[in-house]
């Protein structure tokens, strides 16, 4: 069975939104449906992706289902990135149980803060014990063991995120978009954890997605240009002490099923965009060298030549990616979302002669889980 | 079975805890905090949906059966039914600890007292409150039992000024 | 659809667990399911986790010990739904091979309470409601309110009201409550994987435990315990493949449907759910599975169930909106005995909920028992009949979320 994108929604990416959760969830719902053409009736089943933790309640969607939807409806919560909502979805789609699926994302990171939380997800009995240890710290040990294996220097990162932040400058909802930026701004921005400056660190802030799936018995009837999910990859690396950081091992393993799943043999030409989850500047290049479009440790080439950008051989993050805005649960399917619009050609940075798309979302301390989805315009 | 740890018996424990209290969550504001404001003038308030004509109360912005925003608000009656009802045991110090307080020994509630939990619906809404059922013996609370709210003898447009409910019209034969 | 069989099943000793840590506590489980289903770690292809992260106290503890359970490099999701997410999670890892995307899929689900250093699950139940509290504080709540609502909060909140609901509605007494309370703990002294084991315990031992506030008394609720359980599915070109020769457990039907939360919302907000025992979710769940299992009449087609029910009206209660029972004569069927093991419509033989309840595990374990029963290997508390179909459910959230879970003898045609 296949499934297919045929509606999505994503709300303003903001700091302290003026808006509850319910608010915020229920708007995008209710958009997504309103883009996809159907209403809630028509919706079989409702997944929704936020997690404990970030939101500060125990059963985080106990109280969301009114707003997301999903009232007497075939409903589950994955706790991670909406794009495993989405997966579950489509999932459900696929064993033919449902026609019509809606996943639902939000966070509120305003509420707490977000890294506190990367504390929690550390190993209670050692590495929680010692306080430098958290999200940010650890995203910069990454960091550094990247760029000592392979020559990459601060200003490939700080390329990355000028990319980044004026392509978001076309985007209405991002939360960061700066049209004139530059390296050194980037360079000179306050130092959180070195080499990680302020801008190279995805902002953390409020904001909410979703999208609707419909499987092929339904999906051309509803929507004009449904956007195909022609594979899929998923995979989980092993705990911070027991992998190569330097490596997004999980993101390649990943890749590569997508890549057999959809009959894709050589990504950079094939793939005509990728919208991926990069929560640091470093994770870009690495994912780079992870998805296969260069060989390792050549990820800095691709953004020296400016072969990622909007009008290059391999446009990278066109809508800014996650440091254009991080509403942590709803990035990455924001990445799918915007992977669709590419495809739909309803990008505000849009790629010509667009066909197929890749979606990428991470889950954990230095992208430990790692999630890619591959779109096309037919099934 | 056990992976290394034939040997061991206890685990060792180190500290670690999730600060809830350093959480800034969001509330709806509008409709809520007027349902509280006007409990000034001992109104109680609902939003009514105009899509499938429920009333809920204390008011609720979405309805999620309609999947749509509510508008509308009603004020709804101060007589209402017991659905059901919890009676407490006589209450004794160290009984009802919360969060680290004891509610008796700190004056909250009464040694000896018995409290009955009644759920109640008020006339004309569509939701079901639980409320302390006041002035009446366990003995005598029956379903469908009829109640009137209870306020505070000085209404300052709180949560407390509701106080509870009590029988209302209970005529029986004696 | 494809047809998905339960190929191994794998539980941790439920208890107080201070000898294991949280990943080992799930290794133990994982590491029966798979020398049960008799297949190499390998052969798995991914992963379905869940738990309350807050009862723990780590959040995401599957990443922390992905290695622990062979997970690395493999696919891996995770769901969590309160008190539903052990069923969540057989539900996941039911779907990812039903898709056709894996053939081989282990799901796990778990929970460590011992790890929360305040009594049983007392802080991650609090943080359920932790904002509304806050919020109501805020607009002036009092000090006596508060006490108040910890009364019958401390009665493990929301089931206390529920209790009272069932009974106004069904015309049941206290004393049945009692009934199906003594028959868990019976049932659980003969399960060696459960908590609260009370061997020959009868109604009247229970009644004579004390009144937490009525209906509730304290022999009428759960343990907080320690736990772990683990199914293996396979598709059926993978049973015949890995050459699986014992008697497996065909998944036959699935459904989650959610009502509205009973109560509060955000944050101080009315819902229209006007009667807890009502349970529509539970209902939708109950018809949804049935239909995609095929099954008309479950009073007459399902041999066993197993539901969660951490309190004993809930045993009631959902046995009748599972369809088993008409709507509220389960109490008479307790008093006939028709429940009991060796019954005619036996309930939780392994104890169920009410024994033994580590809340990520629980919604699981019922997949497992029932799985069990149907392969005919719950040795002690294996119902004299011939189990052709099962029903696991769970329940949670605020009393909203459910699952259910069809298990039959046979894959479905």
């Amino acid at each position: 069975m296949k499934v297919a994108v045929i509606g999505y929604a994503v709300s303003n990416l903001e700091w302290d939104a003026e808006k509850t959760r319910e608010e915020t969830v229920f708007e995008v719902a209710k958009s997504a449906l309103e883009n996809a053409g159907v209403s809630r009736e028509d919706v079989g089943t409702v997944i929704s992706a936020s997690t404990d933790f970030l939101d500060g309640r125990t059963i985080s969607n106990c109280m969301l289902i009114g707003g997301s939807g999903a009232y007497l409806k075939d409903e589950s919560k994955a706790e991670e990135d909406g794009m495993y909502a989405a997966l579950y979805a489509a999932q459900r789609l696929m064993a033919g149980v449902h026609d019509i699926a809606l996943a639902v994302s939000h966070t509120h990171s305003w509420i707490f803060n977000p890294h506190q939380v990367s504390q929690y997800m550390l190993e209670p009995w050692f590495d929680r014990q010692n306080d430098l240890i958290n999200g940010i710290t650890l995203a910069a040990l990454q960091a550094r063991m990247y760029m000592e294996k392979h020559g990459v220097d601060e200003l490939d990162l700080a390329e990355v995120c000028v990319k980044n932040l004026r392509n978001a400058a076309k985007v209405p909802y991002a939360l960061r978009k700066l049209h004139d930026i530059t390296v050194e701004e980037i360079l000179e921005s306050e130092m959180f954890s070195d080499p990680l400056t302020e801008l190279m660190i995805a902002p953390p802030c409020d904001g909410a997605a979703a999208v609707v799936l419909a499987s092929e018995n339904v999906a051309e009837e509803i929507c004009e240009n449904p956007v195909w999910i022609k594979g899929i990859g998923n995979s989980c690396d092993n705990y911070l002490r027991d992998r190569d950081l330097a490596k997004l091992n999980s993101l390649e393993i990943a890749a590569r099923k997508a890549y057999r799943m959809a009959g894709i043999e050589e990504p950079f030409r094939e793939i005509d965009v990728a919208e991926i989850t990069e929560r640091f500047a470093h994770q870009e290049l690495m994912a780079y060298e992870a998805l296969s479009f260069c060989r390792e440790g050549k990820g800095r080439v691709l953004i020296e030549e400016e072969m990622t950008e909007v009008y290059g051989d391999m446009p990278v993050n066109p809508s800014g990616g996650a440091l254009a805005g991080d509403p942590i649960c709803a990035t990455g399917m924001i990445r799918l979302i915007e992977a669709a619009k590419q495809i739909r050609g309803e990008a505000e940075n849009q790629v010509d002669g667009c066909r197929t798309a890749l979606a990428h979302a991470q889950w954990g301390l230095c992208a430990q889980k790692n999630l890619v989805f591959i779109l096309g315009d037919e099934p | 079975m056990g992976l290394i740890k034939e040997k061991y018996e206890k685990t060792m424990q180190v500290e670690g805890e999730w600060n809830i209290g350093a959480y800034r969550y969001k509330a709806p504001e509008g409709y809520l905090d007027e349902f509280v404001k006007n409990f000034r003038d001992r109104k109680i308030i609902g939003t009514l949906c105009t899509g499938c004509g429920r009333v809920y109360v204390p008011p609720r912005e979405i309805c999620a059966r309609c999947f749509q925003k509510i508008t509308e608000k009603v004020e709804v009656s101060q007589y209402g039914e017991v659905l059901a009802f919890l009676v407490s045991p006589p209450l004794e110090k160290g009984k009802v600890v919360i969060a680290g307080i004891d509610a008796v020994q700190a004056g909250f509630l009464k040694e000896g007292e018995q409290i009955i939990l009644a759920m109640v619906r008020f006339e004309g809404t569509s939701s079901s409150m639980v409320l302390p059922l006041l002035n009446a013996k366990p003995e005598d609370v029956r379903l469908g039992m009829r109640v009137k709210a209870v306020w505070a003898e000085e209404c300052k447009g709180a949560l407390s000024d509701l106080v509870g409910v009590e029988p209302a019209f209970d005529v029986r034969f004696k | 659809m494809r047809n998905v069989a339960i190929i191994g099943c794998g539980q941790a000793k439920h208890g107080r667990r201070t000898d294991v840590n949280q990943a080992e506590l799930v290794a133990e489980a994982v590491w029966a399911a798979v020398e049960d289903a008799g297949i190499a770690p390998e052969d798995i292809e991914a992963y379905a986790v869940g738990n309350m992260q807050g009862f723990g106290g780590i959040a995401q503890p599957d990443l922390v010990f992905a290695d622990y359970i062979g997970a690395a490099g493999k696919p891996m999701q995770r769901v969590a739904t309160g008190g539903t997410v052990g069923g969540s999670v057989a539900h996941l890892g039911y779907y990812e091979v039903a898709s056709g995307m894996y053939d081989v899929v282990l799901a796990v689900s778990w929970e460590k309470h011992s790890d929360s250093a305040e009594p049983g699950a007392t802080t991650g139940l609090l943080h359920v409601a932790y904002a509304n509290l806050s919020y109501m504080m805020k607009v002036g709540m009092d000090m006596r309110s508060f006490a108040i609502m910890g009364l019958a909060g401390a009665a493990a909140g929301i089931s206390a009201y529920q209790a009272a609901f069932y009974m106004a509605r069904s015309g049941c007494g206290i004393e049945h409550f009692d009934m199906v309370a003594a028959k868990a703990r019976r049932n659980a002294a003969k399960n060696k994987y459960a908590h609260l084991k009370w061997p020959n315990c009868t109604a009247d031992d229970i009644a004579k435990t004390e009144m937490l506030i009525w209906p509730m008394r304290f022999g009428h609720v759960c343990p907080a315990s320690d736990g772990a359980s683990c199914v293996i599915y396979a598709s059926e070109e993978a049973v015949k493949k890995l050459g699986v020769e014992k008697p497996v457990a065909w998944v036959k039907g699935v459904a989650a449907y959610a009502d509205e939360e009973a109560d509060q919302g955000e944050a101080y907000q009315g819902t229209a759910v006007v009667d807890y025992s009502d349970q529509t979710g539970a209902i939708l769940s109950a018809m949804k599975a049935y239909e995609r299992a095929g099954i008309k009449d479950p009073k007459k087609e399902i041999d066993v169930a197993e539901i969660y029910a951490p309190f004993p009206h809930q045993e009631l209660m959902f046995s009748e909106r599972l369809g088993f029972f008409d709507d509220g004569t389960a109490w008479k069927a307790v008093e006939e005995g028709v429940t009991e093991i060796d019954g005619d419509f036996p309930i939780c033989p392994s104890g169920g909920v009410n024994a033994t309840n580590a809340i990520g595990s629980s919604g699981m374990q019922r997949v497992v028992e029932a799985a069990l029963q149907i392969m005919g290997k719950a040795e002690e508390h294996q119902v004299p009949k011939d189990v052709r179909n099962a029903v696991a459910h769970a329940w949670g959230g605020q009393v909203q979320f459910n699952t259910v879970m069809v298990l039959g003898d046979s894959p479905k045609r």
